[in-house]
């Protein structure tokens, strides 16, 4: 039929049709064989079917003469392949990218096919569309975000090894993660291999450890003989992301590493100070981590944690000391102030025994280091009792105030609620209700009437007066105490701070802390010789901001430095207005910063 | 009942005993004093050091000055001092320390 058309000549005039045929073809089969195929690469298989499959079909169609622009034909349907192929996988890109590295045929083909086809803007727009549709979003896990990023990056530098398409990619992202409160927390949480929660390391266990790279300096080498221009479609800003590796880019994400290193800070306290007696391995396992985090750091970063680490052999051995000099049942971790992160403080006061048990230690402390003294934090530890009950014992490993209700009840049986409050200090009374659950979940004490609370000295049958965990809105077993629920809510979000976690202060809390004193305590006196009010550095900013408008920071600095007992850099001061600016106070904007009206 | 402590973990802080009236102030507010001359916490380790405690100690002088004994002999060291404490001007002498007389007496 197709020669009786060539003879008619009309073979000249549908060959876009019989092209089009030929298109829908191999769009049909590429779809029908390629879509979810990501293990290998695809590529090759459409060509041998090409050339098997539809090149015999086309030259049953074209004449014999016409066999020369067979290889123009052939081209197209080839290339036509690559894009069809490419569209496919940009549809899929972020699947792609969650399967990784079971995806490593997919990735190839795409980059294959990014040769032939300019589809580069295509795959950014898709990609940038699928991250803010499914994962930039709040119901998304910020350590989902994070592995997610990882996985993008290591996909791209597969499609694209100059970083341009990455680059482009990944700005959203790290401003999201920039934004989210627990990013930090996350990523420390990762480089000390804290994965209890079961989740994937973000880190290759093989990936060597390098010093961090800092991003912000690098520099265009002019010497480098191996210099080449930047990719054509990169933009303005773009910087050539050397192969650095996964965490210098993560930590790149901030600013400065400060940060970081006051968060591992904070969460080597907790680990430290949850570490139960005896259990030293633990304690080189952590210095073990710091160790390797010291290569990533610097030395001189993790300084603090170095002295946390000794504080706590020290421990040990002033209680080795003390205990052969008088045996005692207390076993305390003794800190260095200055060195950990800020402890919830807590106007706590340990009853009766403890507090005997408190006064012998520190005396005996005394006599080994006769310049120092203790000052306890009762709050924090634990301690293991036993109670001595008409009918039975019961052990129980609880928290000191838990411990200090048990006490008080060892002198009366029946309490209120306020009594006990009043026999152990200033504390909150949310949290005395939830330590004298804990006693009533495990059948020591009664609350009878409501607020009143009542020592079983024989066990109850009835079980009725036993609230339920949940009924109390607290979760079974132990309970931490002195933890607000911002905190929570800071550590909420994918990292597992488990019960056994001490109260510390996260570094954002400190950091607000430090804000308040600074905006908000510190004095500044105007050298005028009336008595003057006092203005706040706050005021000062305020007012600058209300004379001159919009400042940019450096300005701010500038100005501030002729403040008296100022003294913080000009990264402290970024990270105060940026809190002020988190709090409304102030607006920027082109990098000036101005007051929010 | 009977309540048995079998084993207790407490964590405490450490603080150096400066020995003078303020002391009770100090453990309330829980701000420390700072050294004279590098304006450090005690308790914290003075410029030169990095661990704070036993290997940067205090010196106590006779006019109740206290300082890091790091700070201090620095100071001394220098021609400009004159041997004085750098707080009042007195000849610097260090205070005989009577253990356990100031725990006894506060």
């Amino acid at each position: 039929m197709f020669g009786e058309f060539e003879e008619l000549g009309l073979i000249d005039r549908y060959e876009s049709v019989i092209a089009s045929v030929g298109y829908e073809h191999i769009e049909a089969h590429v779809l029908e064989t390629c879509t979810g195929q990501w293990g290998n690469t695809m590529l090759d298989v459409l060509r041998s079917w090409m050339s098997d499959k539809v090149v015999p079909w086309m030259l049953s169609v074209v004449a014999e003469e016409a066999r020369s622009m067979l290889q123009g034909v052939g081209s197209r349907f080839d290339f036509h392949i690559n894009k069809t192929l490419c569209d496919l996988r940009t549809r899929e890109i972020f699947d792609i990218i969650i399967d990784f590295p079971d995806s490593m045929g997919a990735l190839n083909d795409l980059k294959d096919c990014l040769q032939r086809v300019d589809q580069r803007t295509a795959l950014v727009t898709a990609l940038r569309k699928a991250n803010r549709k499914r994962l930039l979003h709040p119901g998304a896990d910020t350590k989902l975000i994070l592995s997610q990023y990882v996985a993008t990056i290591k996909c791209l530098r597969i499609v694209d090894p100059p970083g341009v398409l990455l680059f482009k990619v990944a700005d959203p992202i790290r401003r999201y993660l920039r934004d989210r409160p627990d990013t930090i927390r996350c990523i420390v949480a990762n480089l000390v291999g804290d994965n209890s929660d079961g989740g994937d390391a973000l880190v290759d266990e093989n990936e060597p450890i390098v010093p961090l790279q800092q991003v912000m300096d690098s520099m265009d080498d002019y010497g480098d003989p191996n210099w080449e221009p930047e990719p054509v479609d990169a933009g303005p800003e773009f910087r050539t992301n050397k192969p650095s590796d996964v965490i210098s880019t993560l930590v790149s994400i901030y600013d400065s590493k400060d940060l970081f290193v006051k968060e591992l800070q904070v969460l080597l306290a907790q680990r430290l100070l949850a570490i139960k007696d005896g259990n030293f391995e633990r304690v080189e396992k952590e210095r073990r981590n710091i160790e390797i985090l010291k290569i990533r750091f610097g030395e001189a970063a993790l300084q603090v944690c170095e002295v946390m680490l000794k504080d706590m052999t020290d421990s040990k051995r002033i209680d080795g000391h003390v205990q052969s000099q008088k045996a005692s049942n207390v076993h305390p971790t003794i800190i260095s102030k200055h060195f950990w992160p800020a402890l919830e403080s807590s106007d706590m006061v340990m009853p009766g025994q403890f507090q005997e048990l408190q006064d012998l230690y520190a005396q005996e402390f005394t006599i080994f280091k006769p310049d120092k003294k203790l000052k306890w934090l009762p709050h924090l530890g634990t301690v293991r009792l036993e109670l001595q009950l008409d009918d039975r014992t019961v052990e129980a490993d609880v928290l000191p105030l838990e411990a200090a209700f048990i006490e008080l009840f060892s002198k009366k049986d029946e309490w209120t609620l306020e009594e006990l409050i009043a026999g152990v200090g200033d504390i909150d009374r949310s949290a005395a209700f939830k330590a004298l659950v804990t006693w009533v979940n495990m059948g020591v004490l009664k609350e009878d009437p409501e607020n009143t609370f009542v020592l079983l000295e024989r066990a109850e049958e009835d079980v009725s007066g036993k609230r339920s965990p949940e009924e109390w809105g607290v979760s079974a077993g132990t309970f931490w105490l002195p933890i607000d629920s911002s905190v929570l809510a800071l550590i909420g979000g994918g990292v597992n701070v488990g019960p056994e976690l001490p109260p510390v202060i996260t570094a954002q809390q400190q950091q607000a802390e430090q804000m308040k004193v600074y905006w908000k305590v510190r004095p500044f006196i105007p050298s005028q010789p009336y008595p003057a009010p006092k203005l706040t550095i706050r005021q000062f900013i305020e007012g600058m901001l209300t004379n001159l408008g919009g400042l940019p920071l450096d300005r701010i600095q500038t100005m501030l430095k002729f403040a008296p007992g100022y003294d913080q850099s000009i990264e402290q001061l970024a990270t105060f207005m940026e809190a002020a600016r988190r709090e409304g106070l102030v607006v920027v904007r082109d990098g000036m910063w101005r007051l929010n009206k | 009942m009977k309540v048995i402590v079998k084993h207790w973990h407490a964590v405490a802080q450490w603080r150096w005993d400066i020995g003078t009236a303020e002391q009770e102030d100090a453990d309330t507010d829980n701000e420390g004093d700072v050294c004279g001359i590098c304006r450090v916490p005690y308790e914290g380790s003075c410029p030169s050091c990095k661990v704070p405690g036993d290997d940067c100690p205090l010196i106590w002088g006779e006019c109740t000055h206290v300082f890091h004994m790091h700070c201090l002999l620095k100071w001394i060291g220098t021609a400009a001092s004159k041997q004085q404490c750098p707080m009042d001007r007195r000849t610097w002498v260090t205070a005989e320390r009577k253990v356990g007389s100031t725990t006894a007496a506060s």
